[in-house]
C-alpha cells in the first residue's frame, strides 16, 4: 500500500463521513459546516490527481459562494435548532433506504471493472492555459449560452424575491418598485 | 504521480450519491434537502474529474466548470423559492406544503 | 257466399265499434237495440250459410294471407263446415236472444254502450273461434273470448270484488292457454301444418312418431280446454264469474264460451282418436268434475252459484262423452245445455231483477204467483236439465251415459255420470222449490219482468222442449238421428261397440233416477222443516260441500301465496339489491378503487420522488438485468 493510496483512503473516508454528517445533522448550520468539510475533502482528492484548477474552483465557488448562501438563508430565516414537528414513518425510511441501496448496487454493477488506472498530472502545469484555450475556442458556444443563462438567473432571482407590492412606501402610486 | 485503480473512486462517488439521495428523500428541512442535492452533483463531478485525468483530456474539466456554474445558479433559485415558501407558511418544513393532496 | 261468411263474422265487430267507440250513447234502449240488431244480422247470415250448406254440401271458405316465416305459412282462413254450422247457429241464435233480454236487464245501468259493445265483441271473437280453419286462428278467437269474459265479469269494476273476479277468470284461463300454446307447438312439430284439414290428412301418413308425443300433444290441448271449459283443476273461476251481470253469465258462462273447450276437442278429434289413454284421462276428469261440482251445488244458497256449479257439472258430462269418443253426444249436449242453461240463467236474472238485486235463495220463496212467466219457463228448463223425458236434456244426457258404458272402466264412468245426474235433478228441484214454492221469506216487492225479458225466456223454453228431437235414438223409430247424420262428413260414425248394459236398461235406470231425485228434492224443500233428521245426519258433509271443498283456499295457500311471496321477494330485495347492485358494481368498484388509490396522493414532493425512484429502479433493473447477469 503506497502512501498515496493511504491518503486516498483517508481523504475518501473523510469525505464520506462529512457527507454522512450533512445527512444526519439536526442543526442546519452543522449540516452546512459538514458540507464545507466534505467539499474540502473532495478538493484534496482533486489535488491528489493533479486537477489543481478544479480543486481551487471547487473551494472558491462551492464553499465560498454556495455554502455561504446557504448559511445566509439559514441565518435569515432563524430556523433555530431545526427540530422538526413531524416525524417520518418507519415505512418511508425503510423504503427510501432500500431504494437507495438497490440503486447504488445497480449503479456499481454498471461500471466496468476495468484495470485502467489514473495517470495523475495528465496534462501538466499549463492547465489553465489548456482549459481556457478549449473554453474559448471549441466550447465558445456553450460558454456564451452560460453567460446568458446567468443573466436570466439574475432576473429570475430578482423576480422571485422582490418585495410584495403592499410593502412599498405609501406615497408611491401605481406599480410597485 | 501515483496510480490507483479507477474503480475505487467509483465507490466513493456512488457512496456520495447514495447519501445525497437518502438525505434528499428523508430530511424535512428544505434547505438541507438542497444541500443534499449539492452532494449528488458533487458525486458526478468527482467521476468527471477522475475520468478526465485518467484519459488525459481536459474536456471533463470543462464540463465540471459548467456543472459548478449551473449548480450555483440552481442553488440561488432554490433558496429564493425557499424564502418565498417561508413567507407563505412561516416554516420551511416540507411536510407543511401539502396543498396538492387528494 | 264467402262474403256472407265474412259478414257473419264481422257484423258483431262493427256493432261493437259502433256502440263502444263511435256512438257511446248513455241510453240503454238505444245501445241495446243497436247491439241486438247486429247480433241478429249475424244470425241471419249464419242461417243463410246453413241453408247453402244443406243444399250444396260444400263448405264455404275464405282466407287472407297472414304469416309467412320460413317454413311456417299461415293464413287467416275461415271455413263454414257442418260443425261450424251447428256452433254458429247456437252461438248467434242464443246470442241474439240474450242481447234482446239485456235491453231489459240493463235498463237502469250507467254505461250500457260499453256493455253492448263488449257483448258484440264477444260474439265476434266466438265466431272467429268456431269458424277458423287453423289452430292459431282458433287461438286468436280463444284469447278474444277470454278477454271479453274478463271485461264482462268485471263490468261493474268499481266493486273491487267483482274486478278481482274478472282478474281471477283471466289468470286461470291463461294457465290453460299456456298448455294450449304448447299443444299448438307440438302439433306443428308433428304435422308441419296447422290447418285442420291439413292436420287430419297428415295424421293419416304419420309413421315413426312415438305414441308418447301424440299423447303429450293431445294432453296439452286438453289442458287448454280445461281452462276455458272449467274442469278440474281450473274450474275455480266460473263460480266467481257470477259477479258479472246475469246475461253475461247466461251467454258466456253457460251457452257459448265454456263450450269452446268441447269444440276444440271435437275439431281435433282425429288426434284424440289415436290416443285412448288421454281419452281416458279426459273422461275421468270430466266425470270427477261433474260429481264434485254437483255435490257443491247441493249446498249453495246463492241462486247464481248453484247454476254456475251446475254448468261445471254439465261440462264435466260433456267431457266424459268426449273422453269416451262420443263426439256427437258431447255436441248434442252442448246444444241442449245451451238452451236450458241459458233459460235458467235468464230466469234467475228475471227473479233477481224482480226482487231488485236479491240473490240469496233463503230470502226467496213462493214467487210463482208474482212472476208466472218466469216460473213456467224456469220449470220447463228445470225438467229439461233433470233429464226427464221427453224434454231435451233427457235425450242428450242419456246418449252420453249410454256411450260411457264401454271399455274396462265403463262402470266407473257410468257411475260417476249417473250419480252426477241424480244430484243435478236433486239440486235443481231444490232450487225450484226454494225460489218459487213455499212462503216468501224476503223483504222486497216482487214483480214480473217486462216482455223484453220474458220473450227470450219463452223462446229458450221452447228450445229446451224440442231440441231433443235433433238426435233421437234409433230405437225409438221416431226420427232419424239428424245431428249424427249432419255431422257425418266431419265426424265419421264409428261402428257399434260392446256396451255393458242394453240401451233400454240404461235409459230406464236414468229416467227412474231422474224422477225420484226430482220428486225427493221438491218434497224436501217445498215446505219448512221437512227432513230435519236427514239434514242433521248429513251436516258435516253439507259443510264441506257448502265450503266448496275449500279448494279456493287450498289454491290460495299452495299457489297464490308462494307466488306473491316470491314476487315480493324479487321486487323488494332481489331487484334493488342484487340486480341493481350488479349494475352498479363496476361503478362501485371504480369508486372504491379510486378511494383506495388516492392514498398515494399525499402532496409531499419527497414521497413522490421516492415513488419515482422505486419505479425508475424497476425500469432500470428490467432493462439492464440481461447485461448485468
Amino acid at each position: 500500500m503506497t502512501p498515496e493510496q493511504i491518503f486516498f483512503f483517508i481523504f475518501g473516508a473523510f469525505t464520506i463521513a462529512m457527507a454522512l454528517g450533512v445527512v444526519l445533522a439536526k442543526n442546519p448550520v452543522y449540516s452546512a459546516f459538514s458540507l464545507i468539510l466534505c467539499f474540502f475533502g473532495l478538493s484534496a482528492l482533486y489535488v491528489m490527481w493533479g486537477a489543481t484548477f478544479i480543486a481551487m474552483i471547487q473551494i472558491l465557488v462551492y464553499t465560498g459562494a454556495i455554502v455561504v448562501l446557504f448559511v445566509f438563508v439559514v441565518m435569515l430565516l432563524d430556523l433555530g435548532r431545526g427540530v422538526s414537528a413531524h416525524s417520518h414513518s418507519w415505512m418511508t425510511v425503510l423504503f427510501s433506504a432500500l431504494g437507495v441501496w438497490f440503486f447504488s448496487v445497480l449503479l456499481l454493477r454498471t461500471f466496468h471493472h476495468s484495470p485502467a488506472t489514473i495517470n495523475a498530472g495528465g496534462f501538466g502545469v499549463d492547465q489553465i492555459k489548456t482549459i481556457s484555450n478549449l473554453l474559448f475556442n471549441e466550447y465558445l458556444w456553450p460558454f456564451e449560452v452560460l453567460s446568458l443563462f446567468l443573466l436570466a438567473l439574475i432576473i429570475a432571482i430578482y423576480a422571485l424575491t422582490r418585495p410584495e407590492p403592499s410593502e412599498t412606501t405609501p406615497n408611491r402610486e401605481g406599480r410597485g418598485a | 504521480m501515483t496510480v490507483q485503480p479507477v474503480y475505487w473512486t467509483h465507490y466513493i462517488a456512488i457512496c456520495l450519491f447514495a447519501l445525497g439521495l437518502l438525505g434528499f428523500l428523508i430530511r424535512k428541512n428544505s434547505i438541507i434537502v438542497l444541500m443534499c442535492l449539492e452532494l449528488m452533483l458533487n458525486a458526478a463531478n468527482l467521476i468527471l474529474v477522475e475520468l478526465s485525468m485518467k484519459n488525459g483530456t481536459p474536456d471533463g474539466i470543462i464540463l465540471v466548470i459548467f456543472v459548478i456554474t449551473v449548480a450555483a445558479a440552481e442553488v440561488a433559485i432554490g433558496l429564493g423559492i425557499v424564502l418565498n415558501l417561508y413567507r407563505i407558511k412561516g416554516t420551511v418544513e416540507l411536510d407543511a406544503f401539502r396543498s396538492l393532496q387528494g | 257466399m264467402n262474403g256472407i261468411l265474412g259478414l257473419m263474422i264481422l257484423l258483431p265487430l262493427a256493432g261493437s265499434i259502433l256502440n263502444g267507440l263511435i256512438l257511446r250513447t248513455p241510453f240503454p234502449k238505444r245501445a241495446g237495440v243497436i247491439g241486438t240488431l247486429f247480433a241478429g244480422g249475424s244470425f241471419v247470415c249464419a242461417v243463410l250459410l246453413w241453408v247453402n250448406l244443406m243444399s250444396t254440401h260444400t263448405p264455404v271458405a275464405a282466407s287472407t294471407h297472414w304469416v309467412d316465416a320460413g317454413a311456417l305459412h299461415l293464413d287467416w282462413a275461415f271455413r263454414f263446415d257442418w260443425l261450424t254450422a251447428v256452433m254458429a247457429l247456437v252461438v248467434t241464435g242464443i246470442g241474439t236472444v240474450i242481447h234482446l233480454y239485456s235491453i231489459g236487464y240493463m235498463s237502469e245501468d250507467r254505461s250500457p254502450a260499453r256493455f253492448f259493445a263488449y257483448l258484440n265483441l264477444f260474439l265476434f271473437n266466438m265466431l272467429v273461434l268456431i269458424s277458423s280453419d287453423s289452430l292459431p286462428g282458433l287461438f286468436v278467437g280463444w284469447e278474444g273470448v277470454g278477454l271479453c269474459s274478463y271485461l264482462l265479469i268485471g263490468f261493474w269494476y268499481e266493486d273491487v270484488e267483482k274486478a278481482n273476479a274478472g282478474i281471477k277468470a283471466f289468470i286461470v284461463n291463461r294457465i290453460g292457454d299456456a298448455g294450449f300454446l304448447i299443444g299448438i307447438f307440438l302439433c306443428y312439430h308433428l304435422f308441419h301444418t296447422l290447418t285442420f284439414p291439413g292436420m287430419a290428412e297428415s295424421i293419416a301418413h304419420l309413421n315413426g312418431v312415438s305414441p308418447w308425443m301424440l299423447s303429450a300433444t293431445a294432453f296439452c290441448l286438453f289442458v287448454g280446454a280445461t281452462g276455458k271449459s272449467a274442469q278440474i283443476p281450473l274450474y275455480v273461476w266460473l263460480p266467481d264469474a257470477m259477479a258479472g251481470p246475469t246475461p253475461v253469465s247466461a251467454l258466456i258462462h253457460a251457452a257459448t264460451m265454456v263450450t269452446s273447450g268441447v269444440y276444440l276437442i271435437i275439431r281435433t278429434h282425429f288426434l284424440f282418436e289415436l290416443t285412448p289413454d288421454v281419452g281416458f284421462i279426459i273422461a275421468v276428469v270430466g266425470g270427477v268434475t261433474s260429481l264434485m261440482a254437483a255435490l257443491i251445488a247441493t249446498s249453495q244458497n246463492d241462486i247464481k252459484k248453484v247454476l254456475a256449479y251446475s254448468t261445471v257439472s254439465q261440462l264435466g258430462l260433456m267431457f266424459l262423452a268426449l273422453g269416451c269418443g262420443a263426439y256427437v253426444a258431447a255436441l248434442f249436449h252442448v246444444i241442449t245445455h245451451a238452451f236450458f242453461k241459458a233459460c235458467l240463467f235468464l230466469g234467475a236474472g228475471s227473479v233477481i231483477h224482480g226482487l231488485h238485486g236479491e240473490q240469496d235463495m233463503t230470502h226467496m220463496g213462493g214467487l210463482r204467483k208474482e212472476m208466472p212467466v218466469t216460473f213456467w219457463t224456469f220449470t220447463i228448463a228445470t225438467i229439461a236439465i233433470a233429464g226427464i223425458p221427453p224434454l231435451a236434456g233427457f235425450f242428450s244426457k242419456d246418449l252420453i251415459l249410454y256411450s260411457s258404458l264401454t271399455g274396462e272402466y265403463g262402470w266407473l264412468l257410468w257411475g260417476l255420470g249417473s250419480v252426477a245426474s241424480l244430484l243435478t235433478a236433486f239440486y235443481m228441484a231444490r232450487l225450484l222449490a226454494l225460489t218459487f214454492f213455499g212462503t216468501y221469506r224476503g223483504h222486497a216487492h216482487a214483480h214480473e219482468s217486462p216482455s223484453v225479458m220474458t220473450i227470450p225466456l219463452i223462446i229458450l223454453a221452447v228450445g229446451s222442449v224440442f231440441a231433443g228431437l235433433l238426435n233421437m235414438p234409433e230405437s225409438f223409430h221416431a226420427l232419424p238421428p239428424i245431428l249424427t247424420d249432419w255431422l257425418a262428413p266431419v265426424i265419421h260414425p264409428t261402428g257399434e261397440h260392446a256396451m255393458l248394459l242394453p240401451e233400454a236398461a240404461a235409459m230406464g235406470i236414468a229416467t227412474a233416477v231422474a224422477f225420484l231425485a226430482t220428486g225427493f228434492g221438491l218434497w224436501l224443500y217445498m215446505a219448512e222443516n221437512r227432513g230435519t233428521a236427514l239434514a242433521s245426519l248429513l251436516k258435516p258433509l253439507r259443510i264441506v260441500f257448502a265450503n266448496k271443498f275449500w279448494i279456493d283456499e287450498i289454491y290460495g295457500f299452495v299457489f297464490v301465496k308462494p307466488f306473491k311471496q316470491t314476487s315480493l321477494f324479487l321486487a323488494r330485495f332481489f331487484d334493488p339489491k342484487i340486480v341493481d347492485g350488479l349494475v352498479l358494481l363496476p361503478s362501485r368498484v371504480c369508486q372504491v378503487g379510486a378511494t383506495a388509490l388516492s392514498f398515494l396522493q399525499i402532496g409531499s414532493v419527497q414521497f413522490y420522488l421516492l415513488v419515482m425512484l422505486l419505479g425508475g429502479l424497476m425500469v432500470f433493473w428490467f432493462s439492464i438485468k440481461g447485461a448485468l447477469i
